[in-house]
């Protein structure tokens, strides 16, 4: 999937990443997709694996639960939280990843609101 | 010397029956490439997307001629991609790196990163406390090794197994309903083609009605893990037993109490209020940034450790253990964001004998401080032992790193 702003799920989590103050206020949509995970906010590049493995989880968690609570997002069919959260948090793990795989895997686990209409 | 004709060799293979019919024809036509992208065509008569191909591959060969990592890694990726036998590495983080000793010697080596999990049971979820729970089990296996292991100044491998689970509570503290999904979205649709001051004032806008359902997020793990720890000659190792329990608090609202208790940040508020950064001028330490804290306790079983064998020490013994890591923006330079990185990790052996202490290896500690960016790290100091070090170690990196892709 291509990063693209017909896309709700690319535009979901570019305001979501912005919420929680992994990209600044004045970052594009268009220059987003590209950003690499490692340059996230959250992403510890000096850390050990212990620390990478709590911030991605925890970030996973707070992006399902904006998701679902704030923007009305449901789960896929045969995705649970587990399935979706997990997905995430491999994603967050890579840094080599970019935003825009990011909002790939969000869009094959969860049905955004209105997406597509 | 040796070893980079044989990877030479291998890359040029490889990359030349994609591209060009022999090894001969593309280093013959690699003398004379440069790295232009106005290249005149009619040289090899080919088009377009072949010239940037071979001025790509050019790149990589003298890159890697020069022995520069980034372009070595590169071709690396290639040859993992095209190659069946090595396609188990797709699943390892494998890089070629340089290494600087603190006698200022240089030398090559890679690192590796290898991590799965799989979990256990299903998440739990409680929506009256917005509380996630879940277990899992976890295999990694980390560690620099450097073809001259005597330069190697990070001379740590660490494998280990772990039983896992996690306690997440808040983060949100009302669902919202359909008029703010709808709101929501339409800010959205409008921002996508905004720049400037009008994006940043919807931002703001998408922000402030976010923020009005957060609360403080606080992520608790937890896990039972046994490993083994070594240096990359596997002449110093050593078994671990033990628990970790690691605390990640996150607070996304402008005024929360947690932002008020992240002192580790005051400095930096400081230089964001002083730099105008995001055109605001007051004092606002991060909530979002509060620093991630493991502290973990182990039984350690020293299977070969010449320090402690030297003071007539084979048994073994606790330690605890611990590391906080912080990453904070402090401004923007050419529109690139610039962080500060802090990773303090700290181990203390319980009840140490006296020749322990007197060896100063009852309590070791290790520092890396750095300025990075998107574009790379800046400016990194590390310092400190870790285990197995006979010795403090200074690590300085001054630089920069490019992105090729």
């Amino acid at each position: 999937m291509a990063w693209s702003s017909n896309n709700r799920a690319c535009k979901t989590v570019w305001s979501t990443l912005m919420a929680l103050d992994q990209i600044s206020e004045s970052q594009t949509f268009k220059t987003t997709g590209i950003i690499k995970i490692g340059d996230l906010r959250f992403f510890p590049i000096d850390g050990t694996q212990a620390v990478l493995d709590v911030r991605a989880q925890s970030l996973a968690l707070q992006l399902d639960k904006i998701f679902r609570l704030i923007r009305g997002a449901t789960y896929e069919a045969d995705v649970d939280q587990l399935a979706a959260v997990t997905a995430l948090e491999l994603i967050l793990k890579d840094k080599e990843k970019t935003v825009a795989d990011l909002a790939d895997e969000a869009d094959s686990k969860y049905l955004f609101f209105k997406e597509g209409e | 010397m040796k070893l980079f004709k044989i990877f030479l060799g291998i890359f040029i293979s490889i990359y030349s029956s994609v591209l060009l019919a022999s090894v001969a024809d593309v280093i013959d036509k690699c003398k004379d490439v440069k790295p232009e992208e106005d290249y005149d065509l009619h040289i090899f008569s080919v088009d377009k997307d072949d010239v940037q191909k071979l001025v790509g591959f050019c790149q990589l060969y003298y890159g890697i001629e020069n022995k520069e990592p980034d372009y070595i890694n590169k071709a690396l990726n290639l040859i993992i991609e095209r190659s069946n036998g090595l396609a188990f590495l797709k699943d390892v983080d494998f890089k070629i790196k340089t290494f600087e000793s603190k006698t200022d010697e240089n030398g090559f080596g890679f690192s590796y990163n290898y991590n799965k999990t799989n979990p256990l049971t299903a998440y739990s979820y409680n929506p009256d406390q917005h509380l996630t729970t879940g277990m899992a089990w976890n295999f990694s296996a980390k560690g620099n090794v450097a073809f001259d292991s005597a330069i190697n100044p990070e001379d740590f491998l660490d494998t280990r197994f772990s039983i896992a689970g996690f306690r997440d509570y808040g983060g949100v503290s009302k669902v919202a309903t359909d008029s703010t999904f709808q709101q929501l979205n339409d800010l959205d649709d409008q921002a996508v083609d905004l720049e400037g001051a009008a994006l940043e004032e919807n931002r703001k806008k998408t922000k402030d009605i976010i923020s009005h359902f957060f609360s403080t997020q606080t992520y608790i793990h937890y896990d039972l893990n046994a490993g083994l720890e070594s240096n990359q000659r596997f002449t110093e190792r050593q078994w671990t037993y033990g628990f970790n329990v690691a605390l990640d608090a996150k607070s996304y609202n402008k005024k929360s109490a947690l932002a008020n208790w992240n002192i580790v940040d005051y400095p930096f508020a400081l230089i964001r209020m002083l730099t105008g950064y995001g055109n605001s001028t007051d004092f606002k330490p991060l909530g979002s940034t509060f620093p991630t804290f493991v502290i973990g306790l182990d039984q350690v079983d020293p299977i070969t450790n010449s320090v402690r064998e030297s003071i007539g020490e084979k048994d073994k013994f606790d330690r605890v253990k611990a590391e906080i890591y912080f990453r904070t923006p402090i401004g923007f330079i050419k529109q690139q964001e610039i962080f500060a990185n802090i990773d303090y990790r700290y181990w203390k052996e319980l009840s140490p004998s006296a020749a322990i202490k007197s060896a100063g290896i009852d309590t070791l500690n290790y520092t890396t401080l750095s300025i990075s960016s998107a574009n790379g790290i800046f400016v990194s100091y590390s310092r400190g032992k870790l285990p197995f070090d006979l010795e403090s170690t200074r690590v300085y990196e001054l630089g920069w790193k490019f992105n090729f892709d």
